[in-house]
């Protein structure tokens, strides 16, 4: 059945209650819960903006590659569709993608019980349940949730009909995960351990030549990002994917890691409604399983797996220098779903007539109990994150622990709210970010920073912190430059390039179309060396002592033949 | 907020702390824009003869002071005294207006910082950051509610070379 046959086939009710879900969301969480909803930091609308803008992949105008590419060039592209950046096409997109990953959810349900009741209950579910953990449609977690559902519904798939088809579909859409997030990595795991174990211990129509496939062409659609990154002398994913290193996400979110013998627990505050399912499930088969004296069957290894990985993960945590850390929770987010995948052929012989209302009541107690935990834990967290201090975070580091991937590398622009990466004092991305500090390993001389204190860490390094006074950073009579660029007869120069360089400032700019370029200061400590060019023109270079850029004007002789020809012609 | 601020700068002249030397130049706030009524306020006050800016802050009736910053202004421009008392046009009218203007742009904005502040007139001057990585400048003169200057500058539009 193809998907337009699968569409008409939806029924009313169905569709009406899809409608409904998606509206819910655009509503709830556009117009009503903009603090639970909305991005919780911008850079991947920066780095959108900034392939629209400018064509390169670059977070203020700097190579910062955190993530995969996918998303940012989505979002890029939507800017490329509307001409413009428009912040609610954004915000759209994203519940679209949120929406359709649910829709996946139903379908996935589906597939494994063929009952439309309870896989539409695990959608409804499903949406509400992944609206507050997610704190909902941000970041780049709408894709992840799109494509690690996709991922899983094509591998359904191909399980029950072993072909080219979805074995194709399959590597593909498992490579366009890994392109949205590197996390995805962990679903490819899953699916090679499932694969081997089910092709060696029990009969199946499973074909090696479709695994090696599956996974040929997810690495045929990855690599180019590889390519890209090694071409750019940019770091590889595996330097900073949860696996190989990494650190709490920042010392705003005073994450304490959960004790071992918890670690399991804590993932039914954060999944319940697939994993209570999963987990239910589990016993069922289990029973199956001992009945038939089958332990040869891969669903005891897979489980076994399930909950050994995570602990072994938090013991080579322990045991070499890397702070614990929340990387868990990325392999639980979907190992809930290929536990029920796993458990497809006993799902499908359940007699869900008789057992889906049973289901739905659990579900909706779980809802009762879990949605107010989730609430508040929601608030709490959002409030020691408003309320986290860098400089006691700093005083309580020991010798071994890792902040942000690697020994001591902070974040340069933080404040209360939010901590982001920038190689150097940037005051535009101390503007958007509302940063109050911002912390180096060098003195640097600025006017809008003061400096407030020496930061010394237990491996000697030492730490400069500043007080970002934001009335310097600010326009006009509190202070932007703006420079023109112009001919001869005072016309506008368009797209010339100019750079600025002084001591402590060095930046470059492109003309708009009245010739304009703003600049992020408009006081000078130093003498400043300006150079422009522009075709058309001859290219301008000077130094000037002034120690003001708020109007400044730059002159640009033109290159015009005749003109040229006028001036030098001596006969 | 126009009252607030009336109410903080008494209690500044009051203070011990203050300096009979210096006269008020300008007013500024920070902060989201749904919270902006209760921000806290800075008064900035220039002594005219150490040519310093003394900012004062009121948290819970205790006035506190940092003094001898250098004046950040253009090179040319003159320190004008604020007069509160000439500033007609209330903090709730202002932000009709720029949020008119936002509307107009179809800018949703994140935060803002207020400055009064006296050039020529005594001027509102609401700077907004929006969600599209813009900075929204509204100046509106305070005696007659006129939009003096709308400006919008792209955050984004600086690189490093």
């Amino acid at each position: 059945m193809n998907i337009s046959e699968k569409i008409k086939s939806l029924d009313k009710k169905v569709v009406l209650i899809f409608l409904a879900v998606f509206l819910f969301h655009l509503i709830f969480q556009t117009v009503f819960f903009q603090t639970l909803t909305e991005y919780d930091h911008d850079r991947d609308l920066i780095i959108g903006k900034e392939i629209y803008e400018r064509g390169t992949i670059s977070y203020f105008g700097s190579a910062y590659i955190i993530n995969p590419p996918l998303n940012y060039l989505m979002h890029a592209s939507l800017n490329f569709l509307s001409g413009e950046f428009i912040y609610l096409h954004h915000q759209i997109f994203e519940i679209v993608m949120f929406f359709l990953a649910l829709v996946l959810i139903y379908f996935i349900m589906l597939e494994l019980t063929a009952n439309k009741k309870v896989a539409l209950y695990t959608f409804l579910i499903s949406s509400l349940a992944w609206s507050f953990t997610f704190a909902t449609a941000i970041r780049s977690y709408s894709l992840t949730l799109l494509f690690g559902n996709l991922i899983i519904f094509a591998y359904i798939k191909y399980l029950k009909k072993p072909d080219w088809k979805w074995a194709v579909i399959t590597g593909i859409v498992l490579g366009l995960g890994m392109l949205a997030k590197t996390s995805l990595a962990w679903l490819a795991m899953i699916i090679t351990l499932h694969f081997i174990l089910n092709y060696f211990l029990v009969e199946n129509n499973l074909s090696i030549y479709h695994f090696i496939a599956i996974g040929l062409i997810a690495w045929l659609v990855y690599s180019p990002w590889l390519i890209y990154l090694f071409v750019n002398e940019l770091a590889m994913p595996w330097k900073s994917i949860d696996f190989a290193y990494s650190a709490q996400a920042s010392w705003l979110q005073n994450f304490t890691p959960p004790p071992y013998w918890q670690i399991h627990l804590v993932q039914f505050k954060y999944w319940p409604y697939l994993f209570i399912p999963a987990l239910v499930f589990a016993v069922y088969k289990l029973k199956e399983i001992i009945k038939s004296k089958d332990y040869n069957n891969p669903y005891v290894f897979v489980l076994g797996l399930f909950f050994i990985l995570p602990l072994i993960i938090r013991l080579i945590q322990k045991l070499l220098p890397m702070n614990d850390v929340n990387m868990h929770q990325f392999f639980y987010i979907f190992t809930a779903i290929p536990l029920l995948a796993l458990s497809y052929e006993s799902l499908e012989k359940i007699n869900w007539e008789k057992y889906s209302k049973y289901l739905v009541a659990v579900l909706i107690i779980l809802s009762i109990i879990w949605l107010p935990i989730q609430l508040k834990d929601r608030g709490t967290s959002r409030e020691e994150y408003y309320n986290a201090n860098f400089f006691e975070f700093a005083d309580k580091l020991t010798k071994d622990d890792v902040v942000l991937s690697q020994k001591y590398t902070f974040f340069r622009v933080f404040s209360d709210a939010s901590s982001e990466y920038t190689p150097e004092f940037n005051p535009q991305q101390a503007l958007i970010y509302s940063a109050d500090y911002y912390i180096g390993e060098a003195k640097i001389e600025n006017s809008a920073l003061t400096f407030i204190q020496e930061v010394n860490l237990p491996n000697n390094q030492i730490l400069y912190a500043y007080k970002i006074d934001a009335k310097k950073i600010l326009p006009e009579n509190i202070i932007l430059g703006k420079m023109k660029i112009v001919d001869e007869k005072e016309n506008p120069v368009t797209l010339a390039k100019c750079g600025f360089k002084s001591t402590n400032l060095e930046f470059m700019g492109v003309s708009n179309n009245n010739g304009e370029i703003n600049t992020p200061f408009a006081q000078i400590e130093e003498n400043l060396i300006i150079n422009c060019e522009s075709i058309g023109y001859e290219n301008f270079a000077a130094q000037t002592d002034i120690k003001s850029l708020a109007n400044l004007n730059i002159v640009m002789k033109s290159k015009s033949k005749f003109k040229h020809e006028n001036k030098n012609t001596r006969y | 907020m126009l009252e607030k601020i009336k109410e903080n700068y008494e209690k500044i002249k009051e203070s011990k702390k203050f300096d009979s030397e210096e006269f008020l130049c300008g007013v500024f706030a920070m902060s989201e824009v749904a919270k902006i009524e209760n921000a806290e306020i800075t008064l900035d006050f220039y002594n005219f003869k150490t040519k310093t800016i003394t900012s004062y802050k009121i948290n819970q009736d205790v006035v506190s002071e940092e003094k001898n910053q250098d004046v950040f202004k253009k090179e040319d421009a003159e320190i004008e005294e604020l007069k509160l008392e000439e500033i007609k046009v209330e903090f709730s009218k202002v932000k009709d207006i720029t949020e008119d203007i936002l509307l107009k742009r179809k800018e949703i904005p994140v935060k803002v910082t207020l400055i009064l502040q006296k050039v020529k007139v005594p001027i509102w001057n609401l700077i907004y950051i929006t969600r599209n990585f813009n900075l929204i400048n509204v100046k509106i003169n305070a005696i007659d509610g006129e939009v003096i200057e709308e400006k919008t500058i792209s955050l984004l539009s600086f690189e490093k070379s």
